[in-house]
């Protein structure tokens, strides 16, 4: 029996949580189930499904731009408010369109922007959450600069709801663009578009994102710049493309098309989606382990960050390959595919598995804030 | 030196522990000594340790940290002692554990765009390190000598910080020695939780940072600086505003009145800002590629223009922009020859609210009838100077408590978040179970008195 509730803002929120400890109902959060299969949630006895959805509310200070938003609102209702004042916050994962603001600090996810402006963590300000004893808890504050409590905010950003429930949080903004433009290449070898990656990354184009693609030993490189000389400096990166020895090099102004196909390269309705960190440097070894799996890869150029899409039966032999210093954790994954191993993620030490554990123990001591997920792969019970 | 009849009453058994684990150099006891490392920038002194501690490496701050557990002496940490906040400011009686000898530089990967260093590398180290092509951006005026561990610690800011962030936004893994002398590697992408984020900006109340991986940035590729000139700070202040409204992102906003351009131009800074002309100045730096520079720079010149700038010079040589960043770190240096003592506020209020903050603050100011400088960033962050008039210092403090009064009506906050502060409503000082995880016997002090900002709420299950 599930009971589904949508509280409209913080006291009901935290009430409601309150009352699921006191009687010991696990508590599933949900935003719009765009990442509903993150984490292997199992099914559990007498759960309360929570929906954010009326957690809906903007409140856009423009000049300090900074944003207070509820976490039910979709990304795209956001941006969309705040192109109309030239702003826009700088994440942009797979479905932004209606995956909501809660869930994406929750899972800290992001998309090719993160070159740029980080990840969720890097944005937040402040956040408002319900713990799952009842209290409302205050982090950061409405300033440009974190105050005391920071810790717990960026706690926040990738806890999957595990340490209570996300009621709105305060992001910093960035001017939207006037344009953009993107310069591509095609790369016939790991080593080749490895190298025209450092070349951009270390160069001072202030480009918004910098992605590769890759599959079966070739693939491509995409530089975005943006503003009003977007074009101009667009040519320089191109440029770089060419001396780098890369083929079908080009410039194009319109480019949402190619990024939306990177993020749509970060989710998978058929196969796993693991999440690869490892070291700019490492990209050539790392597209070398991305055929040897049978991979298709997306990801940062410049930061390190790879979404490898294979077959669940390869995950164990990837980790294994991985370059060393490399981390991997479980995203996405087919529906209906449980207990896929933990070998399947770069576990954490046993002393930083307790540190987790211990905060888990601490922040919900009844296990009732979305029992049963698995962070990347690693079980927090 | 643990002689007879000091160390502040500690146990002989733990101060013969840390002579072991430091030498007997490193272990300071003396009074007078001790008596200096009471309070950091920000003026306010904390109690007297018992004993300050330097170990000279990771397994000597694992033994400090198991015998002080052991003998159940709570301990505070210090960098170079440069913040503003009173996280490093000694529990009574308790131990000082000085990280400055931790000073190795351990990688630098620029192909990588990262280095490793140890907890006591100074940011300047660090910027030294990474040139010509790369930067640490966020650069605090105080980067000289503010080391990595305090600047993460307090997730420091600086002038930069308007387009770049903070220095916790570059930290990309930490060493953690925990309270009870254990020690964690951490790495941004791991599978669970992201465990630096508490760490980061945790003023020491979570674990002991004893070495960074620092995510570093291309330099750009030009750099601009604009000193303009203003009848008034308030004047400036609008300007700033206004360029923040505008698509230009600048790098930097620095604001100055009257009596600190004085104080600079009688410390011999440099010409093109520190002067006896009266009136205020805004600094402007700009960066980024040339195409976009030079439309930056037209902007800001118009916004500065319909603003009623006085004088606007543009530096493009960095031996110039160099000088008149060296200007500007003269600070408080300058202003101590203007003002024999005072006190310092480190304030900040939304953007927004700049120019009614500043204005409130010059007319408190005026009400107390104290000479006040005010320095400030256009992304809202005041540093009032306030001077300490024949040794009155209640009087100082009682203006400096109005100001912050007047920045929160603005929606703002004052420092000294580690300690001075009482928690408001809704907003405890630093959650008990975030604490509690870290740190199950609560031994790790802030510059807080041990029970104010902790211990309060939930036991361990």
């Amino acid at each position: 029996m599930t009971a589904l509730i949508a509280p409209a803002g913080a006291v009901a929120l935290a009430a409601a949580l309150g009352e699921a400890a006191r009687e010991r109902r696990p508590v599933r959060i949900a935003g719009s189930g765009s990442k509903g299969r993150w984490g292997a949630p199992p099914r559990q006895e007498r759960q309360i499904l929570l929906s954010t959805q009326r957690l809906d509310e903007i409140r856009h200070h423009r000049e300090d731009r900074i944003a207070e938003v509820g976490a039910g609102v979709p990304l795209g209702r956001l941006q969309s408010e705040l192109a109309q004042a030239g702003q826009m916050l700088a994440l942009d994962p797979p479905l932004g369109e209606r995956a909501t603001v809660g869930g994406i600090i929750a899972t800290g996810d992001s998309g090719p922007l993160s070159h740029r402006f980080g990840t969720p963590r890097d944005l937040i300000l402040g956040a408002r959450l319900a713990l799952p004893d009842g209290r409302i808890v205050d982090t950061g504050a409405p300033l440009p600069r974190r105050g005391s409590q920071a810790e717990l905010t960026r706690l926040l950003c990738g806890s999957f709801g595990l340490l209570g429930v996300v009621v709105s949080v305060t992001v910093r903004l960035v001017p939207l663009p006037a344009r953009t433009a993107t310069a591509l290449g095609l790369a016939r070898g790991p080593h080749q578009l490895a190298a025209a990656a450092r070349s951009l990354a270390a160069g001072p184009l202030e480009l918004m994102a910098l992605d590769y693609a890759w599959r079966g030993g070739r693939g491509g490189l995409l530089a975005q710049t943006a503003g009003p000389n977007a074009v101009m400096r667009a040519q320089r990166a191109a440029a770089i493309l060419r001396e780098q020895g890369l083929g079908g090099v080009e410039v194009t102004a319109a480019d949402n098309a190619l990024w939306a196909r990177q993020r749509a390269g970060q989710r998978s309705s058929t196969a796993v989606i693991a999440r690869v960190h490892t070291a700019p440097s490492q990209l050539a070894a790392l597209l070398g382990v991305v055929d040897a799996v049978e991979a298709t890869a997306v990801g940062r150029a410049g930061t390190g960050v790879s979404y490898l899409e294979l077959d669940p039966a390869r995950l164990v032999e990837l980790v294994r390959l991985l370059p060393s210093g490399s981390a991997a954790q479980l995203l996405d994954h087919p529906a209906g595919s449980v207990g896929l191993p933990t070998a399947a993620a770069t576990t954490p030490s046993p002393a930083v598995l307790a540190l987790m554990r211990s905060l888990k123990r601490h922040f919900d001591p009844h296990g009732i804030c979305n029992p049963g997920l698995s962070l990347g792969g690693v079980p927090i019970p | 030196m643990t002689e007879a009849g000091t160390g502040g009453g500690l146990p002989a058994s733990l101060l013969r522990r840390l002579v072991e684990a430091c030498g007997s150099t490193h272990v300071i006891s003396d009074a007078t000594t001790l008596a200096t490392l009471r309070s950091d920038a920000g003026r306010r002194p904390g109690g007297l340790p018992g004993v300050a501690v330097l170990p000279g490496d990771v397994d000597a701050v694992r033994a400090v940290v198991r015998a002080c557990v052991e003998a159940r002496v709570p301990w505070v940490l210090r960098g170079a002692g440069t913040g503003l906040a009173g996280g490093a400011r000694p529990v009574p009686g308790g131990v000082l554990i000085v990280l400055t000898r931790l000073r190795r530089v351990l990688e630098v990967a620029l192909e990588d765009g990262r280095v490793v260093v140890e907890a006591g590398v100074s940011l300047a180290t660090v910027a030294s390190r990474v040139a010509p092509t790369h930067v640490l951006p966020p650069d605090p005026l105080s980067a000289r000598v503010a080391t990595v561990g305090g600047a993460i610690a307090t997730d420091a800011g600086g002038p930069r910080s308007l387009k770049y962030g903070t220095v916790g936004d570059y930290v990309d893994g930490l060493d953690v020695v925990l309270p009870d002398g254990g020690l964690l590697h951490l790495r941004r992408g791991g599978a669970g939780f992201d465990l630096l984020g508490p760490l980061i900006g945790s003023a020491g109340r979570l674990g002991i940072i004893v070495a960074a991986h620092l995510r570093v940035l291309p330099t750009p590729e030009v750099t601009c600086i604009l000193v303009t000139r203003w009848p008034s700070l308030l004047d400036a202040a609008r300007a700033a505003r206004a360029l923040c409204a505008s698509p230009v992102t600048p790098a930097a906003l620095e604001l100055l009145d009257d009596l600190a351009l004085r104080a600079l131009a009688d410390a011999g800074g440099d010409r093109r800002l520190a002067t006896h002309l009266g009136g205020a100045a805004l600094v402007v730096e700009l960066d980024g590629p040339r195409e976009d520079l030079a439309l930056a720079l037209e902007t800001t010149l118009e916004i500065c223009g319909t603003h009623g700038v006085l004088d606007a010079r543009v530096c493009l040589e960095p031996g110039d922009q160099e000088a008149i960043w060296a200007t500007l770190g003269l600070g408080h240096v300058a202003l101590r020859r203007v003002m024999a003592d005072f006190l310092l506020g480190d304030l900040a209020v939304p953007p927004a609210q700049l120019v009614p903050a500043l204005a409130g603050l010059a007319e408190r100011a005026s009400a107390s009838g104290l000479r006040v400088a005010q320095l400030a960033r256009g992304e809202g962050i005041l540093h009032p100077v306030i001077a300490v008039e024949g040794g009155d210092l209640a009087r100082a403090e009682a203006l400096l408590a109005e100001m912050a009064t007047h920045c929160r009506a603005l929606g703002g906050r004052a420092g000294a978040e580690f300690g001075d502060e009482p928690a408001a409503e809704g907003r405890p000082g630093g959650l008990p179970e975030l604490g509690a995880s870290f740190d199950p016997h609560g031994l790790l002090g802030s510059g807080a008195e041990p029970d104010s900002a902790r211990g309060r709420g939930v036991a361990p299950a």
